[in-house]
């Protein structure tokens, strides 16, 4: 705490006192609570749609029917584009049986994320991430409108493995989707009850590949995020 | 806003009203001394619908252009007169959606705290533009009125944004004998007058008036209609200076039919 | 280039003679304009969406000193830093001074308005920081020496080329307009800063006090990288930026991103609360907040409270039709177009000519159709403008021109003279029914213009005449 603390509040209730009338109706003139999506709902399958929506964001979505099949697609993905390192969760966390012995097997190798408190370590540790070419992570849920994938930072998901590398690989369960964010955000909210963050610094949403236009408002892909996503959907 | 829940395809052609409505009609500074035409149309659409039209004495101006420019003790000694005239006059018609918008929406912060509060809110809720009191008011959506050639509609920004107009406009338009409607590209985009704006922002207004002036030449109209005499001074100089063949008139002279009334 | 000391009408001329920019601005603004109308048409309910927006805003500002301690209870309560900034000043010093008590050398920073607001770059600079914009847009203006000129995209004043140029001279690429050449080697360069960078700088979308976190939306991927790689995170956010509870997000994100750039979502969301737990493998070691005030719990006890409501999106800069002809840069302050017409008299009051930017509106409303928080923009601007002839900024010509037409409008006799001065005057200089030059001051109007002559006789004299022959014909 520091001083301007109570000098800073004190200004702020004396501001108030002149609008608070005015800011407590407009607060009144509608409700607060979100929306739990906001496009029109058909009867669409959200697999489908979150498919739909995420190939118009340049990026690619497979549905697979088991975890067989989503493994041989991470697998081709990641041989297609010649992966030799990556980055992920740890692989309990991914929640994709059998994937350790695939990725021996195609010989992909797994760094762990694990960045030491000092600056130098810090640094040369992530020099030594630099180089993966691809990220491998599960998710928290889907949200199929926006084709948006939700994540929690944590033990064994290190923020890095979305992010880092120029190809992303998501991995989720066909009932991690919701329709619409307003559903995603209660949904998290309720299964890490009473505090979302007790356990998570952070909550991210990715909605499809990284992007500029800054450039003459022409769209570029892979800016510093990953270029390539694709999200794999089973069950 | 009013809904209408017929489409106006399917109404009965307008019956007059017997001529138990009463109707005051301020016309504006501008369309006093500039363009009297397009108060004379007004007063006839209303006539025309069995409305009896008053013009009170003295009515000069709604105080806009001094409230606009930041001089809110003069905008209200003009608008204080204006009041007075307006006090009881039963529905006030406008032909302009900026002197509209500047009593609808502009008063009550004018007049708030001022002794002439009650009588702002009055005249506020008294206030109708003309095409809105056409439409909304009297339900009439065909004035009986004919215009051979192409017309195209630009949305004049305070009576868009502020008062709620352009879909009354149409409408009317729609119903207008032998005319073509045609689109104009950016119909809802300013076209740089913005009173004060268009002397002390020269540069700028010029560079608004040549991109409305840009979209009118893409179209294939022969007049261009709006509903405000001031927007329809800046799109009309910006065309004669160009020396385009397009004309710019009041939305009230083609439902008066006295689009070619006028001299120029 | 120090745009800020030149007076506001040469700014505006030399953005209306710069082709290149108006050919960029253009291009720009219709593209968001465009994407946002795309993206509003398939929401169900986009008013009904704005409405909740508007109210969520306004509640968590009825009670911003409640909410404020919140917030930054809850980011103390997880480790996290929390520093009140009363101005710039402070503000400044406080990162300043962290940065030298950890040994910081390299700082990377992703897109923060506050930050430029408080020129916090010339102050880490100053004292010998190696700072570096991550941002494309940011960091592009930052090679060129120049501030951004757009909330959401700050270079779309330069052209591929001017880029191009700045790229080959600063970081040795070889020649090449080509926009994903120009991207790579901006990342390949700015990758070795994240990897290096002791702190990073970003700014806030949203402070999310029940939440006791802070949400920072981006596309790139910078702000992640930025609030991730380094072992310290300084958050710079203004005190009005905040939400009560994380479910408002439900419907601020949703505005957002739609207003600003057309899309559902951003592509990175990142809410972050407080530096990394015990266990997480990565994230910054060190979280701060500082939370600025910098004269806005002064806005919010006066007449403009309302713009606090606003939450950054830009959409209110491409609706406007002023911005669209004269850009960002001619405004002179960190915030431009309608918003910053406001914002900037109010938060910058030092600026030359800053008293004129709510002058350079024409009213149309459109940035208050725009907005997703419905802020009543043109009201502001007006009541700006009444400030500034209050304080005595009008100038000589208009104090006189307005004194006189008050007294002429208010008195019949006066305004029916004036009336008949001005019709024999106009139809003196009218050709064919029209003006083509005016005296000054009215020569403004008649260099692209022309103008009508008033008319012989008014509407007034006409109806009554029209109502002496009605009553004539009735006897």
């Amino acid at each position: 705490m520091n001083d301007a603390r109570e000098a800073m509040l004190g200004r702020i209730r004396q501001g108030l006192a002149n609008n608070r009338a005015f800011l407590e109706r407009e607060a009144l003139a509608a409700p607060h609570t979100p929306p739990p999506f906001v496009h029109p709902a058909g009867d669409d399958d959200l697999a489908e749609r979150f498919a739909a929506e995420l190939r118009k964001l340049a990026a690619h979505a497979h549905l697979c029917a088991d975890h067989d099949a989503a493994r041989a697609v991470l697998c081709d993905i990641l041989v297609a584009a010649e992966v030799r390192r990556t980055l992920s969760w740890a692989l309990p966390a991914i929640e994709l049986p059998g994937l350790a012995d695939d990725l021996m097997r195609i010989g992909v190798e797994r760094h762990d994320v694990s960045i030491a408190p000092t600056a130098a370590e810090r640094t040369a540790h992530l020099h030594e991430l630099e180089p993966a070419t691809a990220c491998i992570s599960g998710v928290d849920a889907l949200i199929a409108e926006s084709a948006t994938i939700v994540l929690l930072s944590g033990r064994g998901r290190p923020r890095l493995a979305s992010l880092l590398a120029p190809c992303y690989i998501a991995i989720a369960r066909r009932d991690q989707i919701v329709r619409g964010l307003g559903q995603a955000i209660a949904r998290l909210q309720q299964h890490a009850a009473p505090d979302l963050f007790a356990d998570h610094s952070s909550l991210t949403f990715i909605t499809g590949p990284s992007r500029t236009a800054d450039i003459e408002m022409t769209l570029a892909l892979g800016v510093h995020g990953p270029r390539d996503v694709h999200v794999i959907i089973y069950g | 806003m009013m809904q209408v829940t017929v489409p106006y395809e399917e109404q009965e052609p307008p019956v007059p009203i017997a001529a138990t409505r009463r109707a005051t009609l301020f016309v504006s500074c501008i369309v006093d001394q500039i363009y009297p035409e397009i108060g004379l149309a007004t007063a006839e659409l209303l006539e025309r619908q069995g409305v009896r039209v008053v013009v009170p004495d003295g009515l000069t101006c709604c105080g806009q252009m001094a409230f606009n420019a930041g001089f809110r003790a003069e905008a209200a000694h003009v608008a204080t007169r204006t009041l007075e005239r307006l006090r009881d006059g039963g529905d006030i018609i406008v032909p302009s959606g900026s002197c509209g918008a500047m009593i609808r929406h502009l008063y009550h912060e004018l007049f708030a705290g001022t002794p002439q509060a009650a009588l702002a809110e009055q005249v506020m809720h008294n206030t109708y533009e003309i095409t809105e009191y056409l439409v909304d008011v009297l339900g009439v959506s065909d004035v009986g009125a004919r215009y051979a050639g192409k017309i195209a509609y630009h949305d004049a920004c305070h009576g868009l944004r502020f008062i709620g107009l352009g879909r009354q406009a149409r409408t009317l338009l729609s119903h207008v004998a032998d005319a073509e409607i045609v689109p104009l590209a950016g119909c809802e985009q300013c076209c740089g007058f913005g009173g004060l704006f268009a002397l002390k922002q020269r540069a700028i207004s010029e560079a608004m008036l040549a991109d409305k002036l840009a979209d009118i030449a893409s179209t294939t109209c022969d007049l261009l209609v709006t509903g405000d005499a001031s927007c329809m001074t800046q799109i009309a100089g910006g065309l004669s200076r160009r020396g385009s063949p397009v004309r710019a008139r009041h939305i009230v002279e083609v439902l008066a039919n006295s689009v070619d009334a006028r001299r120029g | 280039m120090a745009t800020h000391s030149i007076a506001f009408h040469e700014r505006v001329d030399r953005a209306l003679d710069d082709g290149s920019l108006q050919t960029a601005l253009s291009r720009a603004t219709d593209r968001f304009v465009t994407n946002r109308a795309n993206a509003l048409a398939l929401v169900d309910d986009f008013d009904d969406l704005r409405a909740r927006g508007r109210a969520i805003r306004a509640s968590a500002l009825a009670q911003l000193d409640d909410v404020l301690v919140r917030l930054s209870e809850r980011i103390e309560a997880r480790g996290g830093q929390v520093f009140w900034a009363s101005d710039g000043d402070a503000a400044r010093q406080y990162i300043v001074e962290l940065a030298r008590a950890r040994n910081v050398r390299t700082i990377v920073k992703s897109k923060s308005m506050a930050s430029e607001e408080i020129h916090l770059n010339d102050a880490l600079e100053a004292a010998a920081f190696t700072v570096v914009e991550t941002d494309l847009g940011e960091y592009i203006i930052q090679l060129a020496g120049e501030t951004p000129s757009h909330i959401i995209a700050p270079c779309i004043h330069k052209t591929r080329e001017e880029i191009s140029e700045l790229f080959q001279q600063h970081l040795g690429m070889p020649a090449t307009d080509d926009i994903p050449t120009m991207t790579r080697t901006a990342r390949t360069v700015l990758r070795q800063q994240f990897l290096r960078a002791d702190m990073g700088i970003s700014g806030v979308n949203f402070g999310v006090a029940d939440a006791g976190a802070v949400v920072v939306v981006e596309n790139e991927g910078n702000a992640r990288l930025t609030t991730t790689a380094p072992r310290i995170h300084v958050a710079v956010m203004g005190i009005e930026r905040v939400c009560e509870r994380l479910e408002d997000l439900g419907v601020l994100l949703q505005l957002l991103a739609r207003s600003a750039t057309g899309q559902k979502l951003s592509v990175y969301t990142s809410i972050l609360s407080g530096p990394r737990r015990a266990d997480e493998p990565d994230g910054p070691d060190e979280f701060h907040l500082i939370l600025l005030d910098n004269g806005r719990s002064q806005i919010m006890g006066g007449d403009y409270a309302e713009a606090l409501l606003c939450i950054r999106c830009g959409a209110c800069l491409n609706a406007c039709p002023v911005y669209q002809s004269i850009g960002g840069h001619a405004y002179g302050g960190v915030y431009s177009g309608p918003i910053g017409a406001i914002l900037t008299p109010l938060l910058q009051p030092e600026l030359r000519d800053v008293h004129k930017l709510p002058q350079a509106s024409s009213l149309c409303g459109a940035c208050q159709s725009a907005c997703p928080v419905k802020i009543a923009i043109p009201d502001m601007l007006l009541r700006l403008r009444a400030d500034a002839v209050a304080a005595g900024k009008a100038d000589a010509i208009e104090r006189i021109a307005m004194a006189g037409w008050s007294q002429a409008m208010a008195n019949p006799a006066l305004y029916r003279a004036g009336g008949k001065l001005a019709s024999l005057g106009t139809r003196l200089l009218a050709r064919e029914g029209r003006i083509g030059w005016l005296p000054p001051p009215l020569d403004q109007w008649t260099r692209q213009r022309d103008f009508p002559p008033f008319a012989p006789r008014s509407f007034t004299e006409l109806w009554a005449e029209r109502q002496r022959r009605s009553a004539g014909d009735g006897q």
